[in-house]
């Protein structure tokens, strides 16, 4: 605030704080669950950055992923089944000097919350979201979500899923004011922490779909990328992300990409055979609806009773025409 | 002479609704007729005792009260002569602060959107308006805009003597003028108090913008100490009784609720920590301190502020005892802003900061914050300082502190006549030469710049000084205000200059030189039209000095003699000739200049030696700020010739070398060509001689080296392959794990933490291998989603299965 800070001659001894500062309850995930590795990501990042474990927070609906904020030694919002995206644009408008990461899952933010989802891209608020995708609904315990493969059996799709799988990511490029889109598989941490890290860095709405294994429900969903790791396609641009040498070593297919295009974006997001990973659209000059909508005074509760009592007054009938009290 | 910015209106003559203002005729070159010879020896013995001692033989006689200046006498008439004023000063701070009369008329004509013919009639009724305006204005020099073009509308609607059909149109046209005239604003001519009047309006303008964009961020301040302290009185044990419990509800749920066991049953919970009692205090503190500052920065309260920033300083010492408590309140409102912020963020040690709080003074405010110190205004004028006050006023404005001078001239004469000092004239310069002052000075005929000046001097963050000419009013000079400022600047008796220490270190870039006319000459000239003695009308080139300037000032009448049509005199020169020559041929001469009285006339004017002195002074003065801004700067100009004569001279040097070099290269070229010539015809003669297959004796001996390589040179060996480390083999015997692969999915860790754990970065390793069995590591490999476990061998050859286990270990190893 008014650059004193820094100019201040006050020199504030900094706190460090640990990756196990920013854990919280123990995981009861199933073990092999891709939200482990999302977890470590995530709170490596928060050490990385040293966020105040105080000034960032975690929001998410209902699901197995939403239980992510328990697991953080941070603030957090275990809220209703798709609503995360609402929740947490409120946590940023009122304050925005928190930090603000959402976790949905697949059945979360693409099947109930579908409408936040499409108005939080185009408000476009700073924050990460997060899309745990591991195609089903874990939680209520192997149901079909809407990025269930076609066929596939489910409890509530006994004789296969009829419809073809949504494409998360050609929903998000094709919004109005879209500025960040990226996949990534949880398995390779390396891009995983990279693209999280990303998306922490941009300025408006990030948001990161992250293919997700469930190792109970669907043990076998990922076996043709796992067992053949060409299979992924990682996106080589300039401004992207640079795998370190141990990961590149085992990743080797690329996909030369400019993430500025965003008729580019959406043709590699449409791709059939190869799973992109990366960022496939960036564009930091979006306006973002937190800036845009930030309040120039505030609105005190004393303002707000003296405004309403005016009001109040305009209606009120008084006694021997005498005034509303204090005119 | 200033053709440019002012301009002769279009007065419609037949349709005018007003009678014409009488226009002023060129002015009328008179014959001498009189006969010279007899008196000529005395007529010079009394104009060199006018001209070197100041005394008039015929004092009895009294000069023509009316008399202008030559050049000027074409602005007689000020009211249909479109210029800089009136000016229309806007009251509410988000509208242009300061606009003219003029240009205001130009752009409602533009904006009115009628072209052709209704434009035309638009624009001479507007014109028309204005001249009734100012007209109606010059009985006071500032009055209300709204009310003032209401009466002068009517006034034209009632005096004009039109048909009907025509009167509606004068009707349309004033109302279109009316409407697009600025609401809330003040209309004022210029007058001597121009410059402070200006500068409260730029100021307050400064002020509000700059408050508006830090009020919300000290509202929040404000409101989220408040917060801090209002969640504490909830926390507190006084919140749980049952009054203050039926004061939140409110009304309405009093018969509803019992809050007497409301509060027995709150009484038994957990009680929450309240705010430590220095920590309370200091937050209670700092809330009153910023709270207090709220009306200064333009936040509606009902508090009184510490001081009033609206309050101007009429003198020296006012304005030091207002800086000082300024200055208190200032320290104290940033420290509690300090102290809020650190507290906003729980940040506030008392070990550490205590002390530096204690020690808090106006030392330790930042740039940006001493912009948000409300500058202190002092507005000054030159009659009324004594000497006593400089000393006290160079130190303010070679201090840091925001103080703003605003020093109204009225007296440009270094002598007695106007009873006013003469140094504040020189107050500028001076201050100048500090160094850390911004300083403008102007005259107040161009409202543009004073404007300008002002608003980025309300910026500047220290102190500031704006010495400001605006004529000297009645009694004073013979011309109204405007021309009287104008003048001056013409005449170069008050240049107009900036000063900005902001804008770099360098003269260059932090002194400018601006709206003087033709700033690279001494003085100005410009074409002077008249009537010549034979009723032809003529121009010459007249040029206008400091003298003019003095002509015009009733104070300095005495000191100029207008003399006789009749009087003819060698000894007479224009004063430009006589500047222009050689003190020792000066002597027995007598300048005059020309001026033009209330009858049209043009008359000769001598001067005597105390005006003559003053324009030398004004013209040394300008020569300084000549070099100050960089107009024919002398170290520029020497070190140009110096730069200039080496290089001409390097110039030279190498052009003879250059000859020289061709010349010899001719010579050469010319021998080895004599010499190619004559050994060719040799050769033609030898070889027609000689018999066909011999060697021409011309050709040189072919050389064969028949050295061979030395053994050195030979091919030097490949260099030996570094062995990779990357690449050397790890013993496939113990287990070990990728960890920088491994994706944290607790498999291996929740199957046999004995074995396996997180590193750092919550990625798995080998803890222990010895202390499991070869199986469960075998496991772990085999559950592993991305296959990053190797078994290696097994530690303990007498495990059970050993074979089968060695055999499904195979893969991951």
């Amino acid at each position: 605030m008014f650059g004193l800070k820094s100019e201040s001659i006050l020199k504030l001894d900094e706190e460090y704080h640990e990756l196990g500062d920013y854990a919280g309850k123990e995981s009861r995930w199933c073990p092999g669950c891709g939200d482990n590795a999302i977890l470590a990501a995530t709170q490596k990042l928060c050490r990385d950055k040293q966020l105040a474990p105080e000034k960032t927070v975690f929001v998410s609906g209902i699901g197995c992923a939403a239980r992510f904020p328990h697991y953080m030694g941070t603030y957090g919002f275990h809220g209703l089944h798709g609503r995360a995206l609402p929740v947490a644009q409120g946590v940023k408008i009122r304050r925005p000097d928190l930090n603000v990461f959402v976790n949905m899952g697949d059945g979360d933010c693409c099947s109930i919350g579908t409408a936040h989802w499409i108005h939080a891209i185009r408000m476009n608020m700073k924050m990460v979201a997060m899309l745990h995708d591991n195609n089903i609904y874990g939680l209520t315990k192997n149901q079909a979500s809407p990025t269930t493969p076609i066929g596939r059996n489910t409890a509530t799709t006994p004789h296969g899923s009829l419809l073809k799988a949504m494409n998360p990511l050609t929903v998000t490029l094709g919004v109005t004011n879209v500025s960040f889109v990226a996949q990534v598989v949880e398995w390779i941490p390396d891009l995983l922490y990279k693209v999280i890290e990303q998306a922490f860095n941009h300025k408006g709405f990030a948001f990161v779909r992250i293919l997700q294994r469930c190792p109970h429900f669907m043990p076998t969903l990922w076996d043709q990328l796992l067992a053949n790791p060409d299979n992924l396609a990682v996106l080589d641009s300039e401004n992207g992300v640079q795998l370190s040498d141990a990961t590149a070593k085992v990743y080797k297919t690329r996909i030369a990409h400019d993430n500025s295009d965003l008729h580019a974006a959406r043709q590699i997001a449409s791709l059939e055979d190869k799973v992109p990973l990366g960022i496939l659209y960036r564009d930091e000059s979006v306006p973002t609806y937190d800036e845009l909508k930030r309040p120039r005074r505030l609105h005190a509760p004393e303002l707000a009773e003296a405004v309403l009592n005016k009001s109040f007054d305009r209606f009120g009938i008084f006694p021997n025409n005498a005034g509303p009290i204090g005119d | 002479m200033a053709k440019d910015s002012v301009q002769k209106a279009e007065v419609a003559a037949k349709e005018s609704p007003l009678p014409a203002a009488p226009v002023p005729g060129l002015p009328r070159e008179i014959l001498a007729t009189g006969d010279k010879s007899e008196k000529s020896t005395e007529i010079l013995r009394n104009l060199l005792n006018f001209h070197l001692h100041g005394q008039r033989s015929d004092a009895s006689t009294t000069d023509p009260a009316d008399l202008w200046p030559a050049l000027l006498h074409p602005f007689r008439d000020m009211r249909n002569i479109r210029y800089e004023f009136p000016l229309l000063v806007a009251s509410d701070p988000r509208q242009k602060p300061v606009q003219s009369l003029s240009s205001r008329i130009d752009e409602i004509v533009e904006e009115s959107g009628l072209e052709g013919d209704p434009k035309e009639r638009l624009r001479r009724h507007a014109y028309q308006f204005e001249a009734a305006l100012k007209g109606a204005l010059a009985e006071n020099s500032s009055a209300n805009l709204t009310q003032l073009a209401r009466q002068v509308g009517d006034k034209m609607l009632a005096s004009a003597t039109l048909e009907e059909s025509r009167k509606s149109v004068l009707s349309l046209d004033i109302d279109t003028v009316l409407a697009g005239l600025p609401q809330a604003a003040e209309i004022t001519d210029t007058s001597p108090d121009i410059a402070p009047k200006l500068y409260r309006s730029v100021a307050t303008r400064h002020w509000a913008m700059q408050c508006l964009q830090w009020q919300a961020d000290l509202e929040q301040l404000v409101h989220g100490l408040g917060d801090i302290l209002r969640s504490d009185a909830e926390n507190r044990p006084e919140a749980r009784s049952a009054d203050h419990l039926r004061n939140v509800l409110g009304t309405g749920k009093g018969e509803d609720l019992d809050f007497e066991r409301m509060s027995a049953m709150l009484a038994k919970t957990r009680q929450a920590d309240i705010l430590p009692e220095p920590r309370s205090r200091r937050i209670i503190e700092a809330l009153a301190l910023l709270k207090a500052m709220l009306p200064v920065y333009g936040v509606d309260s009902e508090l009184a502020p510490p001081f009033d920033p609206a309050l101007y300083a009429g003198d020296v010492g006012e304005a030091v005892v207002q800086w000082n408590l300024r200055q208190i309140a200032m320290v104290e409102f940033f420290r509690a802003l300090r102290i809020a912020e650190l507290e906003l963020e729980n940040h506030y040690d008392p070990a550490k900061h205590d002390r530096f709080f204690e020690e808090f003074d106006y030392t330790h405010l930042s740039a940006g914050e001493r912009a948000l110190c409300p500058p202190v205004v002092l507005e000054l004028s030159q009659q009324g300082l004594d000497a006593s006050a400089a000393g006290a006023l160079l130190e303010l404005l070679d201090s840091d502190a925001p103080i703003k001078v605003i020093l109204t001239l009225n007296a440009m004469d270094e002598d007695e006549f106007s009873g006013s000092p003469a140094w504040p004239a020189r107050l500028a310069g001076a201050v100048m030469s500090l160094g850390s002052a911004f300083v403008f000075q102007g005259t107040g005929s161009n409202p543009e710049a004073l404007q300008e000046a002002f608003s980025a001097g309300a910026a500047y963050p220290g102190p500031a000084l704006f010495s400001v000419y605006a004529g000297t009013g009645a009694g004073g000079s013979e011309l109204p205000p405007y021309l009287d400022a104008a003048s001056a600047l013409e005449a170069r008796t008050l240049p107009c200059y900036r000063f900005d220490p902001s804008l770099g270190a360098e003269q260059a870039t932090r002194m400018v030189l601006m709206n003087n006319p033709r700033p690279e000459q001494t003085w100005v000239s410009d074409i002077f039209s008249y009537f010549n003695a034979a009723g032809e009308e003529s121009a010459m080139e007249l040029t206008f000095t400091h003298a003019d300037f003095l002509l015009a000032d009733r104070r300095w009448r005495k000191e100029f003699w207008v003399l006789d049509h009749d009087l003819q005199e060698e000894a007479l020169l224009p004063l430009v000739e006589f500047l222009a020559l050689d003190v020792s041929q000066r002597v027995n001469r007598v300048p005059y200049v020309l001026a033009v009285d209330a009858g049209h006339e043009i008359r000769r004017v001598a001067i005597n030696y105390r005006v003559l002195k003053q324009l030398l002074s004004v013209a040394n003065r300008w020569r300084a700020l000549q070099e100050a801004g960089g107009v024919d700067n002398s170290h520029a100009r020497i070190l140009l010739a110096t730069e200039r004569t080496r290089l001409e001279s390097e110039l030279q040097a190498k052009t003879v070398e250059l000859q020289q070099q061709t010349e010899s290269q001719l010579d050469q070229n010319l021998g080895e060509l004599t010499r190619e010539i004559v050994t060719r015809i040799a050769d033609q003669l030898i070889s027609g001689a000689s018999v066909p297959g011999m060697p021409v004796a011309s050709a040189p001996p072919v050389r064969r080296s028949q050295v061979s390589a030395p053994a050195a040179l030979e091919e030097v060996a490949a260099p030996v392959e570094e062995a990779d480390e990357d690449d050397a083999p790890i013993s496939l015997d113990e287990p070990y794990i990728d960890s920088v692969l491994c994706t944290t999915c607790d498999d291996c860790t929740k199957m046999a933490p004995h074995i396996f754990a997180y590193d750092e970065n919550k990625q798995a390793y080998i803890k222990d291998a010895t202390s499991g069995t070869f199986q469960e590591l075998v496991l772990a490999a085999e559950k592993c989603p991305v296959k990053i476990i190797h078994p290696g061998k097994p530690k303990n050859p007498a495990e059970k299965n050993l074979d089968e286990w060695i055999a499904r270990a195979q893969p991951f190893n």
